[in-house]
């Protein structure tokens, strides 16, 4: 027993009809999501000796930090020195 | 030893410590064995640190490269990376983020997000389902009609503002505050042509896609419409999610 006074199949047919006779016109907005093509080992193997201090990459020294794992006061205290530096 | 023995011998050192290897290296007085060990042992985590900060470049910039690098380097001896290519580097690392900081859930959401948005970056390449396409298609066969999700749609529940978060980050701003919402959001990410995107979803349209993700009938997702419509109101509703994943390019022809 359907409870419904439509059946699926009925409402899908009816769908189809809609969808040749309907403009839709809404768009939902979207984020890009931007993505670096630089293979994810750009820099690797240039040194075997690279270290922590002077892995190639100098990473983004301060940007963001403090915002999880740092107090605050720490992350504006490492913007401070790496403004300096 | 022979060569096989020797890289045997040099893989262990490097993944495990052991010195076997130490007694066939040579040294000098300036550097001895133990310092040229270790630049090999070092690099190859390092180097594993870096491709996993490759693959999550948001929760690096959230965290700071060196509270990045701690996790990076707590989750390699974790989950020893067994894959070649570092591009599967990471697979874990949101259960990883759960079990070390379950306190901070927007971690491990954001670890999902960022998995999903790489995997959405680089998944096959379909043509897209079109418009024209459907239209050929007789009416009375709709209700059968098993529609494809292209490769790179992924539909992700999220129980924190993770992906406001990322937003942020990838547009250089200040991120808001972490935090947990009332009920979980669902999210969709796929590629646009070679862009990935990503949007909320409400209840309803969510619902409907993961009936087409679990291989149901058009019909199926009609009546999946109607736990959220009154029947009148369905065939309305499924034209409009239907033209808009179309013009989204989250369809795929058989």
């Amino acid at each position: 027993m359907n409870p419904r006074k439509i059946s699926g199949a009925a409402l899908a047919s009816a769908a189809a009809l809609l969808f040749a006779s309907t403009a839709v016109t809404t768009a939902t907005a979207a984020d890009e999501a931007a993505v670096k093509c630089e293979g994810g080992n750009a820099c690797k193997g240039k040194s075997a000796c690279h270290t922590a201090k002077n892995a190639c990459a100098g990473q983004n020294a301060c940007k963001g930090q403090g915002y999880v794992m740092l107090p605050q006061a720490e992350c504006e205290k490492a913007q401070e020195s790496s403004k300096q530096s | 030893m022979d060569l096989a023995q020797l890289q045997r011998a040099f893989q262990r050192h490097v993944l495990a410590g052991d010195e076997t290897i130490a007694a066939v290296i040579h040294a000098s007085a300036a550097v001895p064995v133990a310092t040229r060990l270790a630049v090999y042992a070092g690099a190859y985590r390092l180097r594993l640190a870096e491709a996993l900060a490759h693959n999550y470049p948001r929760l690096q910039q959230l965290l700071g490269s060196e509270a990045f690098d701690t996790v990076a380097h707590g989750y390699i001896q974790a989950h020893p990376s067994t894959v070649a290519s570092v591009r599967w580097l990471g697979d874990q690392l949101a259960d990883y983020f759960a079990s070390i900081h379950p306190d901070q859930p927007i971690l491990a959401d954001l670890a999902r997000w960022e998995w999903a948005i790489a995997a959405a970056f680089d998944a096959a390449d379909v043509e897209p389902l079109t418009e024209r396409s459907m239209n050929s298609i007789d009416p009375v066969q709709w209700a059968a009609l098993r529609l494809q999700l292209h490769p790179s749609v992924k539909v992700l529940q999220m129980s924190t503002n993770a992906p406001a978060v990322f937003k942020a980050l990838t547009n250089n701003a200040e991120p808001p505050p972490p935090a947990t919402l009332p009920s979980p959001q669902s999210w969709f990410i796929w590629r646009q042509e070679l862009t990935p995107r990503y949007r909320s979803a409400p209840d309803d349209e969510a619902d409907a896609l993961q009936t087409l993700a679990s291989q149901g009938t058009f019909e199926q997702l009609c009546e999946r419409l109607c736990d959220w419509h009154d029947a009148d109101a369905v065939p309305t509703r499924a034209v409009i999610l239907l033209k808009g994943w179309i013009r989204d390019e989250m369809l795929v022809r058989d």
